[in-house]
């Protein structure tokens, strides 16, 4: 069973995951036949090491290199790097802070530095990150979500507002390391990186699921004064989280006013962070767009024709 | 780390049944069963999930058992739902725990139970089909599998009970499945659900480990034994704040429910509260702890509070002046007093014979105030002034004559400054007025300030000093008023010492008289020291 596919930073490579243990990269090439266009991918590299079924992939930002995470359910992380001039992808890290399946990993915005976030079914949530000097460093927020945690997203990096903010100042004073996450406990929680005590706090924790969020996303920004917020879950249910400056509370809007027909497993926001895509366990995947007068409208749906 | 989990499972278990008011006890107990004793379960759930056909594990059937029994449908149904083809029984399954109501979906208990009643009659329905309707099962072992779980979703007491892997499984599913809306109140008691489904016998009840003795009794509201059974499991805070807690908010009484302790007339609690401070007593970091806890135990906190004041490292005054101020701001006079003895003997061992008589002079020790003068004294006459001004760095004498009446000698009128200036040498007498002036206004400290501002001025001849000191004489005789501060008192101590040393300033005064000579100095030398002490006392 095939359980994530990413495409890279230019989309020249997609990189996807499964219950055979493997993580595979595919090289993606468009030509142009017969006036047609036709997508080719070829498999370059089968990445195996993991002992169970590897659950997500994540690229990092090109300015690193060709990284890519894997995480799966024997409780790592690996991270895999392309030498370049067609060499063998090879392990350059082993991340084993976590006790069970590893569920989710999220690479941070590049300005950030190299972080990855990872949350796993131990109920923790790890911060994997490179030192100056190339060494991995990683800490551990203990108990983040009873049960388990099942999702990650980092926040963009600039502060909502940042753009229409006519004040200026400092680019480094509009950045924030944030990220959401998604559990077991039905709860949903931003976390922030406390400079003052360097440890990551909790600074909303929020309540509007009836049952597992299985998945949160928080949006891309263009700079405008909004944050969205995306989480679906086993209720069926899908939450559009909106904060209107960084300070006001998060308001909690439904998607639709009806359920899914099934639980709905994952939500990702395209690069623009307007169009929301929603997959359920009905086998249907939909999209959605904000109206002007703030309710969430379908656009489409996705189906093996388009 | 077993002990913190023990810890927190009877710490969530008091705040669901006496604490916090639950919109639904089994859901409440639900979450705490899963959260606390669920390990287990939830990594055959992992390892499960990880396969790509589950079902055909043979960990599969007793795990989604288990997961339903503990209401843990989340997990069961996402096991369910990972079946390519899913069959209709488990369709019909995943459907039916899908549309389980729970409490919080629902404004009142009418409109849920009625709900609730609904979906267990649908549940009824069917257990009944399965027996009827063929389709739904491929042979005689799948029939009684879905039958015993359909029967738990049905709320069938027995079946729960049969096949529940513990006690706690056991009440906890009776609660979802057969009284969704039960109280706390409902749940002990002679007519309460653990009395009518007899979870526990008293056979198993004795085999059990305190951990679950304490459970049972929490859940039997049977406090004492609780506290009781807690004390038995190594976490000897647990057991003090428990009590704290139960008798604060009034769920037992100290006086009727607590029965005497091991040691005096102390009450149970305050045992275990000592019980709990002497584990720290040691730490001389967590004092305050210590003194906050034994606030609450009258009958012998007092005692633990003098042995841990004593075990506080006061090594400096800061140090003493936050101790200090804790105690006083809670009205510890005694452990005050204490604190400045302590102080004041370590001082007395290094050394600092004269700091240390101000901090007994603090803890009104009077004991050791004597003691201490006597020694200075007899330190004195024994090596005079020399070694007692080594030991104390204060000695030094003050170069500017002008500087030192400007600041020390508020009351001295500028005018007598110009005068004194003004002088001639040779006019001893006329130097010596304004201070006399001021002893026969019987002004003494201001006289005694004027002399010492004589001595230290330059302005009177080495040869004549003798003269001036003697004018300090009757200052120094006065018992009821201290005329000298500390360091005007070792000022004339050295210039007193100075001068015996220059002995020809001293022959034509004596003129010989060697008897006469020595006690006067042996009487002058007793009236400093005597002034030194009043003034160490007073200033």
């Amino acid at each position: 069973m095939l359980h994530d596919a990413q495409l890279d930073y230019y989309g020249n490579h997609l990189a996807t995951c499964s219950s055979d243990n493997t993580a595979k990269i595919f090289k993606v090439e468009n030509s142009n036949q017969q006036q047609q266009q036709q997508q080719n991918q070829k498999l370059i590299a089968n990445l195996t090491g993991h002992k169970g079924p590897v659950w997500q992939v994540a690229w990092s930002h090109p300015k690193f290199g060709n990284l890519l995470a894997t995480c799966s359910y024997d409780s790592t992380v690996f991270i895999w790097k392309d030498p370049g001039n067609n060499g063998k992808w090879v392990k350059i890290k082993e991340h084993c802070a976590h006790s069970a399946s590893v569920n989710s990993i999220s690479w941070a915005p590049h300005e950030f530095g190299l972080i990855l976030v990872c949350g796993s079914s131990d109920g923790n949530i790890s911060v994997l990150s490179i030192k100056e000097d190339n060494e991995w460093v990683s800490s551990v927020i203990q108990n983040a979500h009873q049960i388990g945690c099942n999702s990650v997203s980092w926040a963009p990096s600039n502060i909502p507002g940042s753009l229409v903010n006519t004040s200026g100042g400092n680019v480094s004073d509009t950045m924030e390391k944030r990220f959401v996450s998604g559990g077991c406990d039905n709860l949903i929680k931003i976390w922030k990186f406390d400079d003052a005590s360097s440890s990551w706090i909790t600074e909303h924790t929020l309540d509007g699921h009836s049952d597992w969020v299985r998945d949160v996303a928080w949006a891309p920004s263009v700079g405008l004064s909004q944050s969205y917020i995306a989480s679906c879950s086993q209720d069926k249910s899908v939450v559009i989280w909106v904060q209107s400056s960084s300070t006001s509370p998060w308001q909690k809007n439904d998607l639709t006013k009806e359920l899914f027909g099934d639980v709905v497993w994952r939500c990702s926001w395209s690069p623009s962070g307007n169009i929301l895509a929603v997959s359920s366990g009905d086998n249907k995947v939909s999209l959605w767009k904000e109206g002007i007068e703030g309710s969430w409208q379908k656009v489409g749906d996705v189906s093996d024709n388009n | 780390m077993e002990i913190m989990n023990r810890t927190f499972a009877i710490w969530s278990l008091v705040e669901i049944l006496f604490i916090k008011e639950n919109k639904s006890l089994g859901t409440a107990l639900m979450r705490w069963l899963n959260s606390n004793f669920s390990k287990s379960i939830r990594a055959e759930y992992e390892f499960l999930r990880s396969k790509e056909n589950p079902k055909s594990f043979d960990e599969f059937r007793p795990l989604l058992k288990q997961l339903i029994m503990r209401g843990m449908f989340t997990f069961a149904t996402t096991l369910l739902s990972m079946e390519q083809h899913i069959s209709a029984v488990d369709r019909l399954l995943l459907i039916t725990l899908q549309a389980f109501p729970t409490r919080s979906g629902f404004k009142s208990n009418d409109e849920f139970e009625k709900i609730f009643f609904e979906w267990r009659q649908n549940c009824e329905y069917q257990y009944d089909c399965l027996e009827n309707n063929k389709s739904l099962r491929n042979n005689e072992e799948d029939l009684n599998f879905y039958k015993t779980l359909f029967a738990i979703l049905k709320g069938d007491g027995e079946i729960i009970k049969k096949e529940s892997k513990d006690w706690k499984e056991a009440l906890i599913s009776t609660i979802i499945f057969v009284f969704p809306c039960l109280t706390v109140d409902n749940l002990y008691g002679e007519g309460g659900l653990i009395n009518q489904f007899q979870f526990v016998t008293e056979e198993e009840f004795e085999d059990f480990d305190f951990f679950n003795k304490c459970l049972f009794s929490l859940f039997n509201n049977n406090l004492i034994k609780a506290l009781s059974f807690s004390s038995n499991l190594d976490n000897w805070w647990l057991v003090s704040h428990l009590t704290d807690y139960f008798i604060k908010a009034g769920l037992i009484n100290e006086k009727e429910d607590i029965l005497p302790g091991a040691i005096g007339e102390s009450d149970l609690r305050e045992f275990y509260l000592l019980n709990y401070v002497s584990n720290f007593i040691g730490c001389s970091k967590l004092w305050k702890v210590c003194l906050d806890y034994l606030k609450f135990c009258p009958q012998f906190g007092y005692e633990y509070r003098s042995k841990i004041i004593q075990s506080i490292v006061v090594k400096d005054v800061e140090k003493l002046r936050e101790v200090s101020d804790y105690l006083i701001k809670n009205d510890l006079t005694e452990e005050y007093f204490q604190i400045h003895k302590i102080f004041g003997t370590f001082l007395f061992k290094k050394g600092l014979v004269f700091e240390s008589l101000i901090y007994y002079k603090e803890a009104k020790d009077v004991k050791r105030i004597n003691m201490t003068c006597d020694l200075i004294l007899e330190n004195y006459f024994k090596e005079k002034y020399a070694n007692v001004i080594k030991a104390r760095s204060i000695f030094h004498s003050i170069e500017n004559t002008i500087n030192f009446f400007k600041t020390y000698f508020k009351t001295f009128p500028e005018e007598s400054l110009k005068n004194l200036d003004s002088l001639e040498e040779t006019d001893e007498e006329q130097k010596k007025k304004p201070y006399r002036s001021y002893q026969k206004k019987k002004e003494y400290r201001t006289a005694g300030k004027i002399l010492m501002a004589l001595l230290n001025s330059n302005l009177i001849k080495l040869n004549l000093m003798f003269h001036l000191i003697l004018e300090s004489v009757p200052l120094l005789k006065k018992t009821d008023e201290i005329c000298f501060e500390i360091d005007e008192i070792y000022e004339l101590m050295r210039i007193f010492e100075d001068i015996l040393l220059d002995k020809s300033c001293l022959d034509n005064f004596f003129l010989k008289k060697e008897k006469f000579y020595e006690n006067f100095l042996t009487e002058f030398r007793y009236y400093l020291v005597e002034n030194l002490s009043r003034s160490v006392l007073l200033y």
